[in-house]
Formats: C-alpha cells, sequence, structure tokens
C-alpha cells in the first residue's frame, strides 16, 4: 500500500505464527516524474519493521521532495520468516489515504472482520511505532498552521473562485437552480465537488454567466488556485437559505497560502483522497471554533470498517493530532527515542 | 408609483393550476377553476392554465404539445418532464417552454395554486422572465412542509404532527436524509418566499407556513370562493324546525384521512342511546369503501338500515344534498387544511359535526356553525350524534350558522393580493 504522505506498507501474512527474529526488507522501484524516464532503485527512510503473531509490517517513506513524483512503482521485497527460509516479494502498491493505510498496519487477520482481545492489542503493537514516525516527521511541518483555528481572510479581498463541497445529492440541484443567481453574483468561476456536481454543473452551463468545473479538472483547479476560494458547502448553504440567511454561506474564504497549507495537511493526514473532503473538514473546525468548539473532539470520526476499536482511536487521536497542529507527545518521542537505539544497535 | 389594482387587472391575470375540475375534484383546483370564472363573469381578463393528468398520460406513449389550447382562455399543459415528486422539471426543455409561453402571456399577475406539477425551478424562471409582473400563490395544503403528502400525520403511528423538525421527518422517512430534508426544505421556503402575496384559505394553514419559516411576502387568509353558481342558489333563510336532526350525512371519498372508520365504529354506540339515527354517505358506495377498510365490512352488516351509500355525487349537486340531511359530519383524523364541504354545508344552512382539529375547528365555531368532537374518538363522536339528535340543538346551531365567502368580498381580497411590490429577485 502507498499513502499520499510518500508512505509506503509491505504486509506479509504467514499461515502459521512467526518467530521474534522473522524479517522483512524493501526498496521502491519507480520511474521518476514521467512513465518514460529510466526505472530507479530507492531506499526507504524511517523504516519500522513489526512482527505480532504471524505478521510482518515493514513500513518505510520516501524523501518529502520525492512525493507525487513517482510513477510506475513497484515494492521489492526479502523476507526470512524463519532461519534460511527466503522469499522475495514484488508488488504494485495502491494508494490509500491515510486512515485505510495506517488500519491495514494493524490488520493481522485478513478480511472484514475486526479484531478483539489479544489480536487488537497485537495489531496495535504495530501500529504504534508507525503512527510515532509519522507524528516525528510530520508535526513539525503542520504545526505552523494548525487547522483547527480559523485562518484570516484573504487580505486582496473576497475571491471570485468559488467551490461547492458536498456535491453529493441530485436533489440539492433544485435549490441551486432556484438560488443560481446568487452565485453568479459573486463568482467567476466555480468548482462543483460531489458525486451530483454533473447535475449542479447543467444548471449553472445553461445559464451561461460563469465558467463551471467538476471532477478531477475542479480538483485540479482548486489545488492551483493562487487566489484562493470561498468553499461552499452544500448542506451549509441549505440551512443558510432556510436561515433566510444565503449570504452567511459565502464567508468562508481561504487565500492560496492557506489552501497550500491545507494541501499539504490533507497530503500528511487527509481522511480520504479527496481534497474536497479535507477542505469540508477545515469548514467545519472553523465553524465550531467560532462556537468556542475546537480540537481535536471536532474531528468527525470516519465511519469504516475498521480492524479494531483500538486500532480506530489511535488512528483519530493520531490524526487529530496532525490537524490541531500539535507537537508529538511525550510517548511518541519515547517511541521514537527506542527506535534510534534500535537502529544503531543494528 | 403606478395604480395598482387598475395595472394588474388591465395587464390580466393568469391563473396556473396543478390540475383542472375536468380531471380532478380535488379542493385546489376548484378553488382556481371558481376564481377562474368568477373574475371572468366580473369583466376581469383572465386566463386559466391547469396541468392536464389525461395529456402527461398521453404523452408517455405518443407526442403532444406541451401546451394545448382548450378556449380562447384555457390552457392546459402536460408534466411528463417533471421528475417523479411532481416539484421540479427534469426535461430544461419543455420547462423553457412552458416558461415562454407563460411569460409571453403578458399578464400583470399571475397567481399560482400549488408548486406541485408546477416546479420551483419553474417558478424561479418564469419570475426572472417577468420581473415586472405580480406573482401570488394560494397555498391550500402543506406539501411543501410535510412529505407525507402533505398531511402532518406521522406515517407509522398516525400521530398528530404539530411542527416540522428534520429529525421528526426522519422518523417518518427513515430512508432518506437529514441533507435531502435540508434541500427541500431550502428550495421550497425559497421559493414561496419570493411571491409577493400569499394567500391561504385558513387561518391555521397560514399559521403552519410561519412556524415553519415562511415570512416576508403579504400574507393574507382569503377563504376558497365555492363559485358563482353556488352562490346562485340562495341560501335558506328558515328550516322546518329541527329537520332531519337525526340524519347524518358525510360527504367525500372515503380514503384514510377522511375518518369514516371512526364514524362507522361511533354510529353502534350512538345508536344504543337514538336508534333512529340515520347515516347517509355520499361519495362512495359500499364496495368503494370496503376496498379500503375491509375489516368495516361485519360492522355495515351489522348496522343495516341505520347506514346508506348514495354513490358518488357531482360537486355542483353538494350543497343541495347537504339541504336533506340534518347534520355534515366532517371526522377527518389529519388536520383538514380548508375543507371544501365545511363552506357548503354553512351555505347549505345545514349545521356540521367536525374533529376538534386545525381547519375544522377554524371554519366549524363549536355550538355556532355545530359541534366538535375529539378527534379520532369513536365514543366522544358517539356522544355528538346522541347530543345532535335533539331537534332544539339542531335548529338553533342552523340559525347561527356563518355565512361564506361571497363574490364580492372574494374579488376584492384578491385585488388586495394583486397590488404591485417591489420584488428583489
Amino acid at each position: 500500500m502507498a499513502s499520499p504522505a510518500g508512505e509506503f506498507l509491505l504486509v506479509l501474512r504467514a499461515l502459521a505464527p512467526l518467530p521474534a527474529s522473522a524479517r522483512l526488507s524493501m526498496v521502491l522501484a519507480a520511474r521518476l516524474d514521467s512513465a518514460a524516464a529510466p526505472p530507479r532503485v530507492l531506499a526507504l527512510l524511517d523504516q519500522r519493521l513489526g512482527v505480532q503473531a504471524n505478521a510482518l509490517v515493514l513500513y518505510g517513506r520516501v524523501e518529502a521532495d520525492l512525493r507525487g513524483r513517482l510513477q510506475g512503482i513497484e515494492l521489492l521485497g526479502e523476507a526470512e520468516a524463519a532461519p534460511g527460509q527466503m522469499l522475495r516479494l514484488r508488488a504494485h502498491p495502491r494508494l490509500v489515504a491515510a486512515p485505510d493505510f495506517l488500519d491495514a498496519a494493524s490488520r493481522l487477520v485478513p478480511g472484514p472482520g475486526g479484531q478483539t482481545g489479544a489480536l487488537a492489542l497485537a495489531g496495535a503493537a504495530l501500529l504504534r511505532p508507525i503512527l510515532a514516525a509519522r507524528e516525528a516527521a510530520f508535526a513539525p511541518l503542520v504545526a505552523s498552521a494548525p487547522l483547527s483555528a480559523p485562518w484570516p481572510a484573504p487580505p486582496g479581498g473576497t475571491p471570485r473562485l468559488l467551490a461547492i463541497l458536498n456535491a453529493d445529492d441530485p436533489v440539492s440541484a433544485r435549490l441551486f437552480q432556484v438560488m443560481a443567481a446568487a452565485f453568479e453574483q459573486r463568482g467567476d468561476r466555480l468548482l462543483i465537488l460531489g458525486e451530483a456536481a454533473e447535475e449542479i454543473a447543467a444548471i449553472f452551463m445553461r445559464r451561461r454567466r460563469l465558467s463551471v468545473e467538476t471532477g478531477p479538472a475542479a480538483l485540479e483547479s482548486l489545488r492551483a488556485a493562487p487566489e484562493g476560494v470561498v468553499a461552499i458547502e452544500a448542506v451549509r448553504f441549505a440551512e443558510a437559505v432556510i436561515a433566510d440567511q444565503p449570504e452567511s454561506a459565502f464567508t468562508q474564504a481561504l487565500d492560496g497560502g492557506a489552501l497550500a497549507r491545507l494541501i499539504t495537511l490533507h497530503g500528511l493526514a487527509g481522511f480520504s483522497l479527496a481534497l474536497d473532503d479535507s477542505l469540508a473538514r477545515k469548514l467545519r473546525l472553523d465553524r465550531l471554533a467560532q462556537q468556542g468548539r475546537s480540537g481535536e473532539a471536532a474531528l468527525v470520526p470516519l465511519i469504516r470498517a475498521w480492524s479494531s476499536n483500538l486500532a480506530a482511536e489511535m488512528v483519530h487521536e493520531h490524526l487529530a493530532r496532525l490537524w490541531a497542529g500539535l507537537p508529538p507527545t511525550e510517548q511518541v518521542r519515547a517511541e521514537e527515542t527506542r527506535a534510534e537505539e534500535a537502529s544503531a544497535s543494528a | 408609483m403606478r395604480d395598482a389594482t387598475a395595472s394588474a387587472l388591465q395587464g390580466g391575470i393568469c391563473i396556473l393550476s396543478h390540475a383542472h375540475p375536468d380531471f380532478s375534484k380535488g379542493g385546489g383546483e376548484i378553488s382556481a377553476y371558481n376564481q377562474f370564472t368568477s373574475l371572468r363573469a366580473a369583466g376581469r381578463r383572465v386566463v386559466m392554465v391547469s396541468a392536464s393528468e389525461p395529456a402527461t398520460h398521453y404523452a408517455t406513449s405518443r407526442p403532444i404539445e406541451t401546451i394545448l389550447q382548450q378556449s380562447p382562455d384555457e390552457y392546459f399543459y402536460n408534466f411528463a418532464g417533471m421528475t417523479e415528486d411532481r416539484l421540479a422539471w427534469a426535461d430544461a426543455q419543455q420547462r423553457r417552454l412552458l416558461v415562454e409561453f407563460l411569460a409571453g402571456l403578458d399578464c400583470a399577475v399571475y397567481h399560482l395554486h400549488h408548486y406541485w406539477r408546477v416546479g420551483t425551478d419553474l417558478i424561479a424562471e418564469l419570475m426572472a422572465a417577468r420581473p415586472d409582473a405580480t406573482f401570488v400563490m394560494t397555498l391550500h395544503e402543506m406539501l411543501a412542509i410535510c412529505l407525507h403528502r402533505g398531511q402532518m400525520v406521522m406515517t407509522r403511528s398516525r400521530e398528530l404532527c404539530r411542527r416540522e423538525t428534520a429529525m421528526r421527518c426522519l422518523s417518518c422517512f427513515p430512508e432518506q436524509t437529514l441533507e435531502r430534508f435540508a434541500f427541500r426544505k431550502a428550495t421550497l421556503l425559497e421559493t414561496l418566499r419570493r411571491f409577493d402575496s400569499l394567500l391561504y384559505p385558513s387561518a391555521f394553514i397560514r399559521d403552519r407556513y410561519e412556524d415553519w419559516g415562511l415570512h416576508g411576502p403579504r400574507a393574507a387568509v382569503l377563504e376558497n370562493y365555492l363559485g358563482d353558481a353556488t352562490h346562485a342558489a340562495p341560501r335558506p333563510t328558515t328550516r322546518a324546525p329541527g329537520a332531519h336532526s337525526a340524519h347524518f350525512g358525510f360527504f367525500g371519498l372515503p380514503s384514510a384521512f377522511k375518518g369514516l372508520d371512526v364514524l362507522l365504529r361511533a354510529l353502534p354506540l350512538a345508536l344504543r342511546a337514538k336508534p333512529e339515527l340515520i347515516l347517509s354517505i355520499h361519495g362512495a358506495d359500499r364496495a368503494d369503501l370496503l376496498r379500503g377498510f375491509p375489516a368495516l365490512e361485519p360492522l355495515i352488516d351489522e348496522l343495516g338500515a341505520a347506514v346508506t351509500f348514495a354513490g358518488r355525487y357531482d360537486p355542483a349537486d353538494a350543497v343541495a344534498l347537504m339541504r336533506g340531511v340534518g347534520w355534515v359530519i366532517v371526522p377527518s383524523i389529519w388536520w383538514e387544511n380548508s375543507p371544501v364541504v365545511i363552506q357548503e354545508a354553512r351555505h347549505a344552512g345545514t349545521p356540521l359535526i367536525v374533529s376538534d382539529i386545525g381547519g375544522m375547528a377554524e371554519k366549524v365555531l363549536d355550538g355556532v356553525d355545530g359541534l366538535h368532537f375529539r378527534r379520532a374518538s369513536g365514543v366522544d363522536l358517539a356522544r355528538a350524534l346522541v347530543e345532535a339528535t335533539d331537534p332544539e340543538l339542531q335548529q338553533r346551531i342552523a340559525g347561527t350558522l356563518r355565512p361564506v365567502l361571497g363574490q364580492q368580498a372574494f374579488i376584492a381580497g384578491l385585488e388586495a393580493a394583486y397590488q404591485p411590490h417591489n420584488r428583489a429577485l
């Protein structure tokens, strides 16, 4: 598996319990920037190997400047499950969001079922050093712009780029049909993100008063928006209309710098691969901060088939800390010290 | 500022209705049509445009024009291009054709009698196309507020619902989402807020819409008008003392919310005290009733000659039929916004017995126009039936029944609503 943060995970599960001496190593083969470039073998940094029950889990990360540049990635692994039993592996990693990536690291038993009791504890033991490595590496990158506090309004005035987020329900198109003029008065370009984006886009395209983008093109425009964006969550817009204050839905603006910081955080701690999910979470945090509620508790837990409740708690806590821009905990620092000592003695 | 009323009426009035009495007999479409004929008879330039079920059905199998002219000032449109819930248009081309037609009518007033089968998107486009016109909506029922056919009755328990909240709606429709309720409410609320005037046929329904959040447009209660033809037959000023005081009439279709089952269950209890009591059911025959309420068959057999089924009736005959009974009973278990039956009975000079809620309680003052009983309570209805057989009581209430809205007051109410507004689009 691969994560948007340039992380890789190789998991090997055996039919029988593995000895503590079991070993797994990996390197990465990939092309840089272009599929036509020659393949290169890259070492992974900050590797963490875990052996629990019948699973071997190896985590590693590429240099930050290689993130997003790798193509045709293959993981090349070598395992020694028992003394003298060598096994070579080759895998094409699948890109998944941070929660899926981290949960996979704690899953000892394949399949959708949850782990309880000793299995959950063993899974947590695999996950803990990986979370510590992530926090140590990533927390400094996001500490300067904690997402849990509202960012100031763009200095150049309200951007004319609008983005409708979470436009997932086709029924919402009726509201945007009735309220189209409110968008046309406030923007020149409209990005629509969500499962019903096409239905909503058709309304604005028919009226021909602002340019509209959906899907990957809209996401790309969002990533490359130096002027910033006014983000409007579809359902919050409905609530603003019900309150007879539609203008209040157009007040959450992020300038280009803030957007860039959000994109960085999204790459490290996004709950989904889609950028609009992180943007919607950011807007929600801002709203809650205005109500005097902020911090870890404000992050909406992700509903998915977690390997265990314990893993879910650990991953949520870890992601929430990154979103809050908090420094690594004492526990993380101790974990890191242990990892460094182990690495030195090896 | 222009001379509002003169401008509005000289420019013509377009009545846009979700249905036409030629094809269905709902209170809203009857009211819209009565308004059309009354304004026309009063010398106003008025055009009626109605959604047509037959044309829509036809459109599913054969090509048909979107707009069909019925007479020089009457048109039908098919709504085959609308979404399944008939609150918006899936076919933008058909919507555009209809908007262009309506905008081209060059009317100064557009008076809508529903948003259902008209579409929030069409309304927004028509308002944008005719910013100079005055837009008026009569809200006959509560579909905007309640997904349960506007009944405001809980889907599972059939308890009355007194206030819309997304969470309450979710308990009635667990397959829906909170987000969808928000989108639905925002769309309908915003559409209705843009009207210049809102007319409500009862204070009850006005209060419901205002509780829901509908404020802004000019609002007035204007009772539905029974029509010139009905008013042409004068209301009797005297009745034979206590005429038919033990003869009760039910008028309407035996749908689940009309409470005919409550009435039939009350009847045996009342018959024990007053064996001479008779119930005539107008609007259904025995088979119609048993299709909806098969469990009532033994009860109907047991009631024997105390119940007669008069079958379907022409609404034009309603007032005359009501004059043949001592009391008209409206036992609905839902709110009823402004039942035409009540006005017809009052115009007929026949006292009423009604459920003590909503539009029924408002339109029938207890002890003045009739008697109230506790909604859905067969025992309390039996008590009212027994009480009503007293000839003196029947005569007294027949003497205090209030008259219904006349043509002059109705047109004056419309003209007040048609005053132009400065509308911000």
